[in-house]
């Protein structure tokens, strides 16, 4: 695991924050869209994981759309316990993870992307 | 004795020669149709003494000399005196009477004697003399006893019998049958005759072995037959008949005498002989109307009520009204309906009405349809009356009710129901009239219950049909459910996964800690395991959810005609065999060569009909592995389910195949029919599947769909679709 990446973590349930945290060398969390959008304003990220469902205010499809228009070379993996996947590869998204997560895939996923 | 030369032909001995024969008939009939009843029993003790008479005193005709007409009297004279008594035990056993009063073995005994007496001395029959007819016995001086135990036991029989016929405590056929019997002593009386023409100077025909024609034809079938026509109306045809047929041949020779024109007297015979006919019948139709009005009447009415059965829906209604009408209009104590639970194969009352006493009905307990009196009902095709019914069975059904009629409804050749009707409240008993309608009435009944119950099946498959409509709500929740599901379930991932990474931190923080001692490595792989089976569990857990919700919503949302891959309906339907059938179906389904061809459709229909066929084909391999497993357990089964898609220019041919159980000939025919089921109930088996499959290709796709399956040897389904143009 090259722990050489910058990661945004976008995630409201603080337990899987803090897991997540676990595989980027520089770390940021939001944990709602305002917060997210405002960190992307003024830091570039490598990766960013991202929930869909991030309570009321902004949402993870609108952060997506976002961060696909600003800077579409950063990585986006959706971490999503809705089934929402056609729709956010299509919006640009890099990779869908379903939750619950199944801890190979996500191995596999954080190996390819950072 | 027995030569020739002592008789000669006597043209007066064929008939009561051939009246025995008849009687002898009538015995054996009787015989073969004995129920063990007493009735029966004194009847054919009774005929016995009549033909020992009949043949006794045919040779005495026969004979040409004194001296053996007279031993010929005395063997018939065996007969004759046994005649009486038994005539009486056959009443008292006729109208129920259990035990034969003791003084009716005074009657025997006294006919023991006068057979003694008779056979030694000429007390009784004091020789025999020639008449035009034959020789004929004398009578004696004691034989003035002998007539009068025939006059007294004769009129006892007629008083007993008359007793009876208004005995309402008696059921109505009983009755009718009594009637019978009176009729039939009351003809019997005249039969004086014969012992009046034993006193000299009295030049009197004994005609009456021809009354004992009529006595044992209308009491045999009082016995034997029930539906017959109503005895008063036979008497009141037969009076008229003989009073007008008096009148119009005694007016001609009326004034043939008087006035000597014979010519006159002819033709008025030859017009009163052609207009007769037509009055008899006018007259006949006017007396009958008079005597039935009142059957007439209700009749009417069920027959009406009949037509307009099949305008009836609901089940309950119709039995309601069918029970309130019959004992209404035909005026009756009670009229309850049994109708067939296929499932519990018995029985049981589903509809009645009463006078009173309802918790017997309301409590009846179910009559078995394997019962020798559904087997009895099932044999005769029509109404009967309870009175039909033989000994034997009628010991094996406990109504607490007394029947007059039995209906019973058929469908199909099986008994699909009976209507039991008390007895009419003026007594009177069922008429062949009635049991026609009731007849018509029944299968009227019996259609429009077919029709109330194809409806209310029709509206069930229609809600499974439509359940989709109901799923669309589990649809609209899926989202939400598997959302909230999915991010309760990702906490067991996250510490499955905060386990593993925490520990594999340790482990290289700590490697020699670790490496050296071997309980504590043992711990950590313990942990290890901990987080996999965790892991692992969650995952399996998702699955069956999102196989469950992934359905429900292809169900819910598509709705619409469309192009899609066959292969996503496909996978869908698998993943909920897995889930119904706690299966790892990897291996089993086979839709390799489905690739990423289209069809056209309705997605959730489609859906829905791959995943019946799938379940059925899963569920008959099922049933090929315990069938191979019992019959041939060396044979290895490797169930299989193929699933093609031929793609043609205009339509699209689908192919679910399995090599399971197949279907037997027997059951091809009803595959598509609706509640048909060869699972048995515990498996969940409903019967509508195929139904619901067929009705979704075919209504809502304009498709088709056929079976090619043999038994033992899998089936094959094929549905096709056609391409939108």
């Amino acid at each position: 695991m090259t722990k050489a990446k910058k990661v945004l973590i976008v995630e409201d349930d603080i337990f899987m924050r803090r897991f997540l945290t676990r595989f980027g060398v520089e770390n940021d969390v939001a944990k709602d869209g305002e917060t997210a959008l405002e960190l992307l304003k003024d830091n570039s990220y490598d990766c960013v994981f991202l929930d869909l469902n991030l309570g009321t205010g902004i949402s993870g499809f609108e952060v997506l759309k976002n961060i696909k228009s600003d800077k579409p070379k950063t990585a986006v993996i959706i971490i999503s316990g809705s089934d929402a996947k056609d729709e956010t590869i299509s919006m640009g998204a890099d990779y869908f993870l379903a939750k619950p997560i199944d801890l190979i895939e996500l191995k596999q996923v954080v190996e390819h992307y950072l | 004795m027995f030569s020739l030369s002592n008789y000669f032909f006597n043209i007066y001995a064929i008939p009561p020669l051939i009246t025995a024969f008849f009687v002898i008939f009538i015995t054996i009939k009787m015989l073969a149709n004995w129920d063990r009843s007493d009735a029966i029993k004194y009847f054919v003790l009774f005929c016995c003494s009549l033909i020992l008479w009949l043949l006794g005193f045919s040779m005495m005709y026969f004979s040409a000399n004194p001296d053996i007409a007279f031993f010929w009297a005395r063997v018939g004279f065996l007969g004759v005196t046994f005649i009486p008594v038994l005539a009486l035990m056959f009443v008292y056993a006729q109208v129920g009477t259990k035990k034969i009063k003791s003084s009716i073995w005074y009657f025997v005994a006294f006919a023991v004697v006068c057979l003694i007496i008779n056979w030694s001395t000429t007390l009784i029959y004091n020789g025999v003399k020639l008449h035009f007819w034959g020789y004929y016995p004398i009578a004696g001086k004691l034989y003035i006893i002998f007539l009068l135990m025939f006059v007294v036991l004769f009129s006892m029989c007629s008083f007993i019998l008359f007793k009876s016929a208004f005995n309402y405590s008696l059921p109505a056929a009983q009755r009718r049958q009594i009637v019978y019997v009176f009729t039939a002593f009351t003809i019997c009386l005249l039969g004086v005759v014969d012992y009046i023409a034993k006193y000299e100077g009295i030049e009197l025909y004994p005609f009456g072995y021809i009354l004992i024609v009529f006595f044992i034809t209308l009491i045999s079938f009082a016995i034997i037959k029930y539906n017959l026509l109503d005895v008063e109306l036979v008497l009141a045809r037969t009076g008229l008949y003989l009073l007008l047929y008096t009148i119009l041949f005694g007016i001609p020779v009326l004034i043939g005498v008087k006035t000597g024109n014979w010519k006159l007297a002819t033709f008025i015979a030859v017009i009163f002989a052609s207009i007769g006919t037509m009055v008899f019948n006018g007259i006949q139709k006017k007396t009958e109307n008079l005597m039935l009005a009142e059957q007439r009447s209700y009749q009417n009415i069920l027959l009406q009520a009949a037509a307009g059965m099949m305008q009836r829906h609901d089940l309950k209604k119709l039995l309601k009204i069918v029970v309130h009408l019959v004992k209404r209009s035909v005026k009756i104590k009670f009229a309850a309906i049994y109708l067939l639970d296929d499932d519990a194969k018995e029985y049981r009352i589903v509809s009645f009405r009463a006078d009173d006493r309802q918790h017997i009905f309301k409590n009846a307990p179910p009559v078995f349809s394997d019962s020798p009196f559904v087997e009895f009902t099932k044999s005769k095709e029509m109404p009967f009356v309870y009175e039909e019914i033989p000994e034997a069975v009628k010991k094996k059904i406990h109504f607490d009710f007394r029947i007059g009629l039995i209906v019973p409804t058929f469908a199909l050749k099986e008994v699909n129901g009976f209507l039991l009707l008390g007895e009419k409240n003026n007594h009177k008993p069922y008429s062949k009239d009635d049991i026609n309608i009731f007849n018509i009435l029944a299968s009227q009944t019996a259609m429009a219950i077919e029709n109330c119950m194809f409806i209310e099946e029709f509206k069930k498959a229609q809600e499974k049909v439509f359940s989709a409509e109901k799923l669309a709500s589990i649809g609209g929740l899926a989202e939400g459910v598997a959302h909230q599901i999915n991010n309760r379930l990702n906490h067991f991932s996250v510490i499955a996964g905060e386990m593993y990474y925490e520990l594999e931190e340790f482990k290289n923080k700590m490697t020699p800690l670790v490496s050296d001692q071997k309980t504590f490595s043992e711990s950590i792989k313990y942990f290890y395991d901990l987080s996999h089976s965790l892991s692992d569990n969650v995952k399996r857990t998702s699955a069956i959810i999102k196989g469950i919700l992934n359905y429900a919503r292809v169900e819910a949302s598509e709705t619409q005609y469309k192009e899609f891959e066959l292969k996503e309906v496909v996978e869908l339907s698998i993943d909920l065999l897995k889930v119904k059938h706690h299966i790892k179906a990897e291996s089993l389904v086979d839709y390799s060569s489905v690739g990423n061809k289209t069809i056209f459709g309705i997605k959730s229909l489609i859906m829905e009909s791959v995943y019946n066929l799938v379940d059925n084909g899963y569920e008959a391999t099922l049933e090929m592995k315990d069938y191979v497993s019992k019959h041939n357990p060396s044979i290895k089964y490797n169930p299989k389910i193929t699933i093609i898609l031929n793609d043609n220019p205009d339509s699209s041919e689908i192919i679910v195949a399995d090599n399971g159980i197949g279907i037997k000939p027997e059951n091809f025919k009803k595959t598509f029919a609706p509640f048909f089921t060869t699972k048995s109930s515990y498996k969940s088996g409903s019967g509508i599947g195929m139904y619901v499959v067929k009705r979704m290709i075919e209504e809502m796709h304009k498709g088709s769909i056929w079976i090619e399956s043999e038994y033992l040897q899998g089936t094959k389904i094929y549905i096709n679709l056609p391409k939108p143009s």
